[in-house]
């Protein structure tokens, strides 16, 4: 069963859950004569967690802000579960929920209060604050003035306002910062529940590229307003698609043979040779060029031939190094 | 509408969470209790007067007759080809039966000299006196019509030449000395030029409205009573500085007034001998009020002596919803002026966006529930006003209200002030959401603010009213008493036609000023809530 904030969906809404959620299409703005964001166009389906990622003044939070409707596009359209945000705001609004660049509340209230006025006008009902108040660990800390508040406790009071009226599309900007450790978990761990489990879209705007590797399941990428690519994050990170050549390390007992046994199989595909580092046994590094389907071949090779394979590894790249190399470096845009 | 209202409720939760505002509701009313019982300690109420309605029905009755003899002159006026202009000169303290007197006196003067009379005022009595002389009227200064200001000029020196426009600054100025209370050796060398003026050849005496003599004899007459006058305001200090000190100058003039008539032995200006009776009025009048001089009557009390206790409860519940309606109007402006800004400055304006909520629907919320708030609180401030004046005097002894279009009960009259005086507090609502919304700076938006009610309290002190209903500003005050002047009346069903005649009147000059005031309030809602709120970028 999954949820979707207005009921539970059936095995024939199952086939239909992976709808697109957000959809936008050559959105552009500028401020001046600067184009902040130019002809932009990408969806997040449901049941997906999508990472926004570009360089500080690449136009992510300008994006995030037409979708909340706080700044208007000079063309192009933003639809949330197929209701044009600028013409049918409402019904749009109503699927939507999160954090826009930082977790501002009325700091004179407590912040039970806030979500107490959200839920007035999303007509949540009592149960469901609590509900959000236990999902983001402020129990203890919900009826302090929010003035009062860490920028963690902020940022968890923003998530639960995010939460609160259960809606289909979720979207933070920088969501962890300020979270310590296990907020950070746990608010992944929310995420992906709500993604997986209920078929909810999450677009999330974060430079902690780490969180983001183990948060998200695509990747948009932003550069100077302009659209760089939208991929899987496996695909982004490896930078390959299925059947081309990747890098894999086979840590292995003898060098010499394994590169015989190699090069016979494939010929020319042996990159690199290296005892490994920190290992009581005398172990072997071995990197190599070839494709995914390659490998079962080559370890049964390895094995027949007495070479012991202690691990293959596929040698793709962090999603900082891939999304640095994208961008360039992150200059500021 | 659901959404509306939990945008609405939410609104007022957050006004009422702040601690300033309960502090300045409750100051509010302890403010306008602690004056209302402080101008009322020790005051004896007396009401001797006539019944005001009785006497209103009075003076319809008297301005009939009146009509029935200016129609008689009318046919004289036409017979001899006579232009028949009017002059106020000097009516400033004059209440409506003065002015319907010196309408008369007037009238006399064409008849007996063949005068024009030329209307130099534009008070409200002054437009009752000509809708009086009924279609005589060739020239009214405020028509700025050349052909006919022309043809005055041109018998300007016949018509009478203390008319001239020197004098009437002369006036002006002499008022205006006169209404704001001058020092003492200050007042001692205003009283000083003014005997000078009286004793001029040329000078025309005025004390009370009373003035122009129309041959050497009366000017003669007025000056020497007038000089009497002078030396008994000079010796009492009647400054003009408070209401009991303009009741002087206004009995002073009656006086000059009643004086004459034994002096002539008539009745009125126009009118017949006198008979024993009436005689024998005159002389108790004249009596009564020179007593009152003597005997410092007129500086006893300041505001509230007892010549004024028959409008004792008029006096305080004014200064009570006054003193309220500027505490309303600076904590509705507090309020206002961080309306719009103070959520976006401290960044909470995104919770309140992201929200199923159009936002015209979220800038109304926020609007209504402050004018909920400003009218809530005058409501109160009128029924405490209402109540409290019922305690201190009784509640069967409050007074009517008198004035040149009606009579109302107390309690009407405290509600419709308040009425007049939320109108202005709207105004400056107005203002300061729209500084929020605009600027979105709420220092700035209530510096602005307050820099306005300071600035037409300013000219509230400098102008020539004194507690107007909707004194806060010049444009809501302009418009708030041509409401007053122009609707109130057609309100109480006014039958007598110079009233009538006068809305129309007053309606075609003022009513471009309530237009205005209109206008500013939707044009500074339309553009701050479209243009800066709901189709403006929040950053």
């Amino acid at each position: 069963m999954v949820h979707n904030g207005a009921g539970y969906f059936g095995i024939e809404d199952m086939r239909s859950a992976m709808e697109k959620i957000l959809e936008i299409k050559e959105l552009t703005r500028s401020f001046g004569n600067k184009v902040v964001v130019d002809h932009i166009s990408f969806d997040v389906n449901s049941g997906e967690i999508c990472g926004f990622l570009g360089p500080n003044g690449s136009g992510k939070t300008t994006t995030i802000k037409m979708i909340a409707g706080m700044l208007f596009p000079d063309s192009g359209t933003i639809s949330v579960c197929g209701h044009d945000v600028e013409t049918d705001f409402e019904a749009a609004m109503a699927n939507v929920g999160g954090i826009v660049e930082n977790p501002d509340s009325y700091g004179d209230f407590s912040g039970r209060m806030n979500l107490e006025l959200a839920a007035k006008v999303r007509g949540v009902s009592e149960k469901r604050i609590d509900e959000v108040i236990r999902i983001v660990g402020l129990e203890n800390r919900i009826n302090e003035k929010v003035k009062r508040y860490s920028l963690g406790m902020k940022q968890r009071l923003g998530i639960a306002h995010a939460l609160l009226s259960e809606p289909r599309f979720l979207m933070f900007d920088e969501p962890t910062n300020g979270l310590d450790p296990a907020g950070i978990r746990d608010f992944r761990r929310t995420i992906k529940r709500l993604a997986h489990e209920e078929g909810i879209g999450v677009l999330v705007s974060s430079h902690m590229m780490t969180e983001m590797e183990l948060l998200c399941d695509k990747v948009v990428i932003i550069e100077k307003g302009k659209l760089m690519g939208i991929s899987d994050i496996d695909l982004f990170k490896n930078g390959a698609a299925e059947g081309d050549v990747m890098q894999y390390k086979l840590v292995v007992s003898s060098a010499d043979d394994a590169r015989r046994i190699i090069t016979e199989k494939l010929g020319d595909v042996v990159r690199d040779v290296n005892r490994k580092a920190r290992s009581s046994k005398e172990l072997w590094e071995v990197d190599i060029e070839v494709e995914e389907d390659d490998i079962p071949m080559l370890v049964k090779a390895l094995v027949c031939e007495d070479v012991e394979v202690w691990m293959v590894e596929p040698m793709g790249v962090s999603l900082e190094d891939a999304y640095i190399n994208a961008t360039g470096g992150g200059a500021i845009g | 509408m659901a959404k509306f209202k939990a945008v609405f409720s939410n609104e007022m939760r957050k006004i009422f969470h702040k601690k300033y505002v309960t502090l300045m509701i409750v100051l509010v009313y302890v403010v306008a209790t602690a004056l209302g019982l402080v101008l009322s300690a020790g005051h004896e109420y007396v009401n001797d007067d006539v019944d005001a309605q009785q006497n209103y029905e009075n003076a319809i009755e008297d301005k009939r007759e009146l009509g029935a003899w200016l129609d008689e002159q009318d046919e004289i006026f036409a017979a001899n080809g006579v232009t028949v202009l009017t002059s106020t000169t000097g009516m400033f303290y004059l209440d409506k039966l003065g002015v319907y007197a010196r309408a008369c006196t007037l009238i006399e003067e064409v008849e007996e000299y063949g005068l024009g009379i030329m209307v130099n005022d534009y008070r409200r009595e002054v437009l009752d006196m000509i809708n009086m002389l009924k279609r005589r009227l060739i020239c009214y200064d405020r028509i700025k019509d050349y052909t006919i200001t022309a043809e005055l000029k041109g018998k300007r020196e016949m018509i009478c030449p203390i008319f001239d426009e020197a004098d009437r600054a002369k006036n002006y100025e002499e008022m205006e000395r006169l209404e704001k209370g001058l020092s003492v050796d200050g007042f001692a060398a205003y009283i000083e030029m003014k005997k000078q003026d009286i004793n001029d050849p040329k000078g025309n005496p005025v004390i009370g409205g009373i003035a122009s003599a129309t041959n050497v004899r009366q000017k003669a007459f007025y000056r020497d009573t007038i000089l009497e006058i002078l030396d008994i305001m000079l010796e009492q200090n009647i400054t003009g500085e408070y209401p009991s000190h303009a009741k002087f100058h206004q009995d002073a003039g009656r006086l000059v007034e009643v004086k004459w008539f034994l002096h002539e032995n008539i009745k009125t200006f126009g009118g017949d001998e006198l008979t024993a009776d009436t005689r024998k009025a005159l002389e108790d009048e004249a009596a009564t009020i020179e007593n009152k001089m003597h005997s410092g009557y007129y500086n006893r009390g300041k505001w509230l002596n007892d010549e004024f206790t028959k409008d004792g409860t008029i006096v305080v519940a004014r200064l009570m919803l006054f003193v309220g309606n500027i505490l309303i109007t600076l904590l509705v402006m507090i309020i206002a002026a961080g309306i719009i800004s103070k959520e976006i400055e401290t960044g909470a304006v995104k919770m309140l966006i992201i929200v199923p909520v159009k936002r015209w629907k979220i800038y109304s919320a926020k609007v209504l529930s402050l004018a909920l708030i400003a009218t809530a609180m005058t409501a109160v401030l009128a029924g405490w006003v209402i109540v409290l004046m019922g305690i201190v005097f009784g509640f069967g002894e409050l007074h009517l209200y008198t004035s040149s279009w009606g009579v109302l009960s107390f309690e009407a009259f405290v509600l419709l002030y308040a009425l007049l005086q939320l109108l202005s507090t709207l105004w400056y609502m107005m203002v300061a959401v729209s500084f929020s919304t605009i600027i979105r700076n709420t220092a700035g938006s209530i510096t602005a603010g307050i820099g306005l009610l300071v600035l037409s309290l300013v000219g509230m002190i400098f102008g020539d009213t004194v507690m107007n209903p909707a004194i806060l500003s010049y444009v809501p005050s302009i418009c708030a008493s041509t409401l007053a002047d122009s609707v109130l009346p057609h309100l109480c069903k006014m039958t007598d036609y110079e009233s009538i005649a006068c809305f129309g009147v007053e309606l075609g000059f003022d009513g471009i000023f309530t237009l205005c005031y209109v206008a500013v309030l939707l044009v500074g809602m339309v553009w701050s809530a479209r243009d800066s709120f709901c189709r403006r970028d929040i950053k």
